[in-house]
């Protein structure tokens, strides 16, 4: 049932990730201002939504774990969390590249964007602290602690653009009252974020699998020592 | 004598120059988020390989000890 599933998502996530693409190249025009440029959005945005939304529900299944002690919350939170983690990647590593062309600069130590730098950071300390912690109950209880604070710092970078100016335009999305683009130009951003969604979500189904051989791993080591 | 180029052939390469850097830029940043994708993919689907074989292993172990 899983392998269908995520057979399915895959077909939908690629169906639509090449319609937007031949919608996103041929058939919206340049950007006045921006020119060519602008079409990074289709992915910086997504990207750092999906992110953002993933460093939430970890936290929320961090949560869940710290008050069932159940495993099955913590393996997901994981799971979760590293495929927002490479989301949050992309949307740094495409808003350097957009920074390049239309500030002048790779990048600028505004609020935003150190927010985010700093919450991609956690969450790689994240991972890393889960490759170095043995115990899995000991494991698990320091990773929810860590993905509770984290996410702290992931919604302060969400409002970052609402509270203080930065360098990094305010909310441009009409859904946040922004506004600031075309109806047209803005479709293909949700598109794009549905096709990103269906592909996320078929990666923390994979990740939720090795999470469970792992488990199975780490269940018979102990009993083949204790034979 | 030296000939001096038109003004405006100046101008209209410094537009080429900067429309061509444009879209190398987009194509980078596109390039840069597939190519992200791309590498997470391949280590995960490395991941899952290596899982799968050490499962076979720890299950063998287990049926025959003494193996």
């Amino acid at each position: 049932m899983r392998e269908k599933i995520i057979i399915g998502l895959a077909v939908v996530a690629a169906g639509l990730l090449a319609w937007n693409m031949n919608t996103i190249f041929t058939g919206l025009p340049d950007e006045l201002n921006q020119g060519a440029i602008y079409r990074i959005i289709y992915f910086h945005v997504p990207a750092n939504i999906l992110g953002m939304l993933g460093f939430g529900l970890g936290m929320i299944l961090s949560i869940g774990y710290l008050v069932t002690k159940d495993l099955r919350y913590d393996a997901l939170a994981a799971s979760v969390t590293e495929v927002s983690l490479v989301f949050a990647s992309i949307g740094l590593a495409t808003g350097s590249i957009w920074a390049r062309i239309i500030w002048g600069v790779w990048w600028a130590w505004d609020l935003r964007l150190t927010s985010w730098l700093v919450c991609w950071l956690i969450f790689g300390g994240y991972l890393m602290l889960r490759r170095a912690v043995d115990e899995p109950i000991q494991r698990a209880r320091f990773a929810a602690v860590v993905s509770v604070l984290g996410s702290v710092n992931a919604y302060i970078s969400y409002k970052s653009i609402e509270w203080w100016n930065t360098q990094h335009p305010q909310p441009v999305l009409s859904i946040r009252d922004g506004g600031g683009m075309a109806p047209g130009m803005e479709a293909p951003i949700y598109w794009n974020l549905l096709a990103l969604a269906c592909f996320s979500v078929i990666l923390v189904m994979v990740r939720m699998r090795q999470e469970s051989f792992a488990r199975e791993i780490d269940t018979l080591r102990r009993m083949a020592h204790a034979q | 004598m030296k000939s001096i180029p038109f003004a405006g052939w100046h101008t209209r390469n410094d537009l080429e120059k900067r429309l061509n850097r444009n879209v190398q830029f987009m194509l980078l940043g596109l390039g840069a988020a597939w190519m992200i994708m791309f590498i997470y993919v391949v280590l995960i689907t490395l991941r899952e390989r290596k899982l799968r074989k050490e499962l076979d292993r720890v299950r063998r172990m287990v049926e025959h000890p003494n193996k």
